[in-house]
C-alpha cells in the first residue's frame, strides 16, 4: 500500500475556474450562503439542475448517459470547489457519486437509460437503503426482506438514517432475499431500486440534533418492485454495495466539510485585530498544513481510482483521519471564537454553531472510523 | 508526458540505492560516520544525479535525485545525504562554480556569516555557520552567506576553518564553522535561489523523515505480529489494531506530504511554497505521532539501546526540527493566509 502524490492534468484549471466563478456568482447574487456540511443539509434541487446544465455531474458517465468519460481527477476538482464554496449540493449527491456508477456497473441496458442520464442532468435524486434501526456499522445483518412473487418481489422493513428521502425519487435498498443459513454472514443480500412515490412506502423525518432534517426513517410496507428494478445479481448484494462503499469513503467530501467555515475564519482573522496573535497564527498554520497534506491524499487516492487500482485501505485511512480534522477545525476555531448569542447574526457564527452541531456526524458516517481502522489492520496483514 | 519514464527511472535509482543501503550500511557501528556506504553510493552515481553530464553527473532531475535521500532515511543512513546531493550542486550551479571532489555539506549562514567581495577576486567571511550537517567528515562546504547585495554561495574547506563539534539528538555531526577571516570562492545569487534553497533543505528533511518513517511502520508490524502476550500475538487486539492503523495514517501522510512538495518544487508549481510550507509542519505532527505509538507497540525493548528502533526515532525527533522548526513554517504559513492583499484561503492552496 503506498499512495502517491498526484498531479491535477492542465485540462482542470480551466474547469476550476469555471465552477468557481459559477459559485462566486450564485453567492454574489444570494442563490446561496455558504454553510458548512452543505453537501449533507444544503437541499436544493435549483443548484443540482444547474450543476447538470453546466455539465459537472456525472462527467465520468459515458456520454449516451450524460457524462463525458472524463477522469475522476476532474471529478475531484468540481467536487472540491462546490465543497469549498459550501455550495447546497445534497439533492444529488449520493446519486451521482455512487447510485448512478453503480448502475453503470451493475445494471441493464434499460436501467442505465432509465435512471444515469436523469442524475448526470441534476434532475433525479437517490438516497441510500442501508442502514436499519438494528444494522449500522453491522450492515450484513439487515433484516429488511423481500420475497418473490410473480413479476418482481415484495418488499418489508425499514430503513434508517435516510439521508435526503424526503426529496428522493428512488431509494437504492440493500435486502435479504434468502435466508442466512449455510455460508458468511453477507450472502443471501441483493440489492432492489425502490420507487419511494410507489404503494407502500412512508417516509418520516428525523431532526437532527441542531432541529434541522436530513435524516429520515423510511418504512417500506409490501412494496412492490419489478423485477426490472433489481440491481445486478440477486444474492449478489453484498459485493455489490462493498464496490459502491469504496466511491462513498473516497472523496473529498470526508475532509473539506468544515472547509467554509476556516475560510470564514481566516478572512475574520485578516481583517480583524487577531492577525498578529501568535497562538491564533500558530494554529492556524496548524491546520492549514494538515489540510494540504489531507488534500494531497484525498487526490492521491483519486488518482488511484483513476488507475484502476483498489483503493479500500487507503480510502479508509484516509477517511478517518479527514473526519477527525473535521472536527479539529470546528474546535480550533470554537476556542479562539467562542459560538456566542450572537451566532445568528454573524455568517461566522452561524457557520461555527452549525460545525459544532454537525461535528458527531463526521467520524460516524461513511462508516464509523473505528471499524475503518479494522478495514485498514486487516489491509496490513494485522488482523 | 515524460511523467512514466521519470517513474521508472526512478523507481530503478530507489531499487539502487536500496541495494546499496541494505549491503553497505554496518547497524552495528553507530557513531560517526559510513564512509563505506558513502563510497558505495558514488560508485553506483546516485550522488550526482541533478548534476548534468557534461560535469560528470547523471543529468537527472529532482525527484530522481530525491528518491536517494528517501532511501537514505529508511536507512537511518549517516551521512550528509541531502546537503550533498539537494543542496550543494544546485546552489554551486547557479554560482557557476565547478563541483568540487569528495564529501560535501551544505547550510544556510545568512544569518550568521558576512560576504564581502576580496581585492583580488573571491569572497571574504566574517561570522559563524552553525549546526552544519557532517561538517567535520566533509571535503567541502557549500554555504550560504548575506552580501552587500544579497545573498552569495560560497565553498569553503572545513579543515581550514576553526571547527567546534556538536551533534543532533540523533547523534548526526552538526558542527560550527568559525569563518573569521576566510577567503572563499563563490558568486552573487539572487533572492529566488536563496527562496529554492530553503525550499530544498525543507524538503530534504522531509524526505529522509518519510523514509525513517515507513522504516517505523515496517517494524511495528512486524513487532505485533512477533510479540506475544497473553497466549497470542499482540496484534490480535484491537486495541493494537487501531493504533497500527493510525499509525499507518500518520506514515501515509508524510510520505504523501513529501511526495507532493517535491513534484510541486520539480514542476515549479504556483503552490510549491505552500505544499512545501504544509508539508513540513504537517510532518512534525506526523512524525511525532509515528515516534509516540511506535514506542508503544514496541513496549520496553523499543525503548532500550540494543533495539533498532530507536536508531530511526531520534532521526524522526530530531529531524522534525531542522530545516526549519514547525512553529517557523507556521508562521510563515499564517503570514501567506493572513496577508490582506493576498488571495483567499483556498486559491492559494489550489495555486489557482
Amino acid at each position: 500500500m503506498r499512495l502517491r502524490a498526484v498531479s491535477l492534468p492542465l485540462e482542470a484549471t480551466a474547469l476550476r475556474a469555471q465552477v468557481r466563478a459559477f459559485l462566486a456568482e450564485e453567492v454574489a447574487s444570494g442563490a446561496f450562503v455558504p454553510s458548512p456540511d452543505s453537501w449533507l443539509s444544503g437541499v436544493d434541487p435549483v443548484m443540482s439542475r444547474k450543476l447538470g446544465q453546466r455539465g459537472w455531474l456525472g462527467m465520468s458517465y459515458p456520454a449516451e448517459y450524460g457524462g463525458r468519460s472524463a477522469s475522476h481527477l476532474e471529478r475531484f476538482v468540481v467536487t472540491e470547489e462546490l465543497l469549498a464554496a459550501g455550495a447546497p449540493v445534497a439533492a444529488h449527491w449520493v446519486a451521482e457519486r455512487q447510485m448512478a456508477p453503480s448502475i453503470l456497473r451493475w445494471g441493464t441496458v434499460e436501467q442505465k437509460r432509465r435512471y444515469v442520464l436523469g442524475v448526470a442532468r441534476g434532475e433525479q435524486f437517490w438516497a441510500i437503503g442501508m442502514s436499519e434501526p438494528d444494522s449500522g456499522s453491522d450492515l450484513a445483518s439487515v433484516r429488511t426482506r423481500a420475497s418473490r412473487v410473480p413479476g418482481g418481489w415484495r418488499v418489508s422493513g425499514t430503513k434508517m438514517w435516510t439521508s435526503g428521502a424526503h426529496v428522493a425519487h428512488h431509494l437504492m435498498a440493500l435486502v435479504r432475499t434468502s435466508p442466512r443459513e449455510h455460508g458468511p454472514r453477507h450472502s443471501g443480500l441483493s440489492q432492489l431500486i425502490v420507487d419511494l412515490s410507489a404503494d407502500g412506502v412512508a417516509v418520516r423525518p428525523i431532526l437532527s440534533l441542531d432541529g434541522t432534517h436530513h435524516f429520515n426513517e423510511v418504512v417500506l410496507d409490501d412494496v412492490f418492485v419489478p423485477h426490472e428494478d433489481v440491481l445486478g445479481t440477486i444474492g449478489e448484494g453484498w459485493r455489490q454495495c462493498t464496490s459502491e462503499l469504496a466511491l462513498e469513503r473516497s472523496g473529498p467530501e470526508r475532509i473539506l466539510s468544515t472547509l467554509p467555515l476556516l475560510t470564514a475564519w481566516v478572512e475574520a482573522v485578516r481583517v480583524g485585530s487577531m492577525s498578529g496573535d501568535e497562538h491564533a497564527r500558530q494554529v492556524l498554520g496548524g491546520l492549514a498544513a494538515r489540510l494540504v497534506v489531507l488534500r494531497q491524499m484525498s487526490l492521491a487516492v483519486a488518482g488511484a481510482l483513476a488507475a484502476g487500482r483498489d483503493v479500500e485501505v487507503e480510502a479508509a485511512l484516509v477517511k478517518d483521519m479527514g473526519t477527525r480534522f473535521e472536527g479539529e477545525v470546528a474546535d480550533a476555531v470554537r476556542r479562539l471564537v467562542p459560538v456566542g448569542d450572537d451566532r445568528d447574526e454573524t455568517a461566522l457564527g452561524s457557520m461555527l454553531a452549525t460545525a459544532v452541531m454537525h461535528a458527531p456526524g463526521f467520524t460516524l458516517r461513511g462508516g464509523t472510523n473505528e471499524v475503518l481502522r479494522g478495514v485498514v489492520a486487516r489491509g496490513l496483514g494485522v488482523r | 508526458m515524460s511523467a512514466p519514464a521519470v517513474m521508472d527511472s526512478t523507481a530503478a535509482i530507489g531499487e539502487v540505492a536500496t541495494t546499496v543501503f541494505a549491503d553497505e550500511l554496518d547497524a552495528g557501528a553507530d557513531a560517526g560516520w559510513d564512509a563505506a556506504t558513502w563510497a558505495a553510493l558514488v560508485s553506483a552515481g546516485l550522488t550526482t544525479i541533478e548534476v548534468p553530464v557534461s560535469g560528470g553527473g547523471g543529468g537527472g532531475n529532482l525527484v530522481e535525485a530525491a528518491e536517494v535521500v528517501r532511501v537514505a532515511g529508511s536507512f537511518a543512513a549517516r551521512m550528509p545525504v541531502v546537503e550533498a546531493t539537494l543542496l550543494a550542486p544546485y546552489l554551486l550551479a547557479q554560482t557557476g562554480t565547478p563541483l568540487p571532489p569528495g564529501v560535501l555539506s551544505a547550510a544556510d549562514a545568512r544569518r550568521t556569516v558576512r560576504a564581502s567581495r576580496a581585492a583580488r577576486g573571491g569572497w571574504l567571511l566574517q561570522g559563524t555557520a552553525r549546526r552544519v550537517s557532517y561538517a567535520r567528515f566533509a571535503d567541502s562546504v557549500v554555504l550560504l552567506a548575506e552580501g552587500a547585495d544579497g545573498p552569495v554561495g560560497v565553498v569553503v574547506d572545513p579543515s581550514a576553518t576553526r571547527l567546534a563539534r556538536h551533534g543532533t539528538l540523533a547523534g548526526e555531526p552538526s558542527d560550527d564553522l568559525d569563518l573569521t577571516d576566510v577567503a572563499a570562492r563563490g558568486g552573487a545569487l539572487t533572492p529566488e535561489t536563496a527562496d529554492t534553497f530553503v525550499l530544498r533543505a525543507a524538503l530534504g528533511r522531509l524526505l529522509l523523515g518519510a523514509g525513517a518513517a515507513e522504516r517505523v511502520l515496517e517494524l511495528s508490524l512486524r513487532q505485533v505480529s512477533e510479540r506475544e502476550q497473553f497466549g497470542r500475538a499482540i496484534g490480535r487486539f484491537q486495541v493494537v489494531q487501531h493504533l497500527v492503523a493510525e499509525l499507518a495514517g500518520e506514515v501515509t501522510a508524510v510520505n504523501v506530504g513529501a511526495d507532493a512538495a517535491l513534484v510541486a518544487v520539480q514542476r515549479c508549481a504556483p503552490a510549491a511554497w505552500i505544499t512545501v510550507a504544509g508539508a513540513k509542519v504537517d510532518a512534525d505532527r506526523s512524525l511525532t505521532r509515528t515516534a509516540a505509538i511506535a514506542h508503544q507497540l514496541h513496549g520496553a525493548i523499543g525503548v532500550t539501546d540494543e533495539h533498532a528502533l530507536r536508531r530511526f526515532t531520534l532521526r524522526l525527533w530530531a529531524w522534525r526540527d531542522e530545516a526549519g522548526t514547525a512553529a517557523t513554517w507556521a508562521d510563515a504559513l499564517a503570514d501567506r493566509l493572513l496577508n490582506p492583499t493576498g488571495p483567499p484561503l483556498w486559491a492559494q492552496l489550489t495555486g489557482s
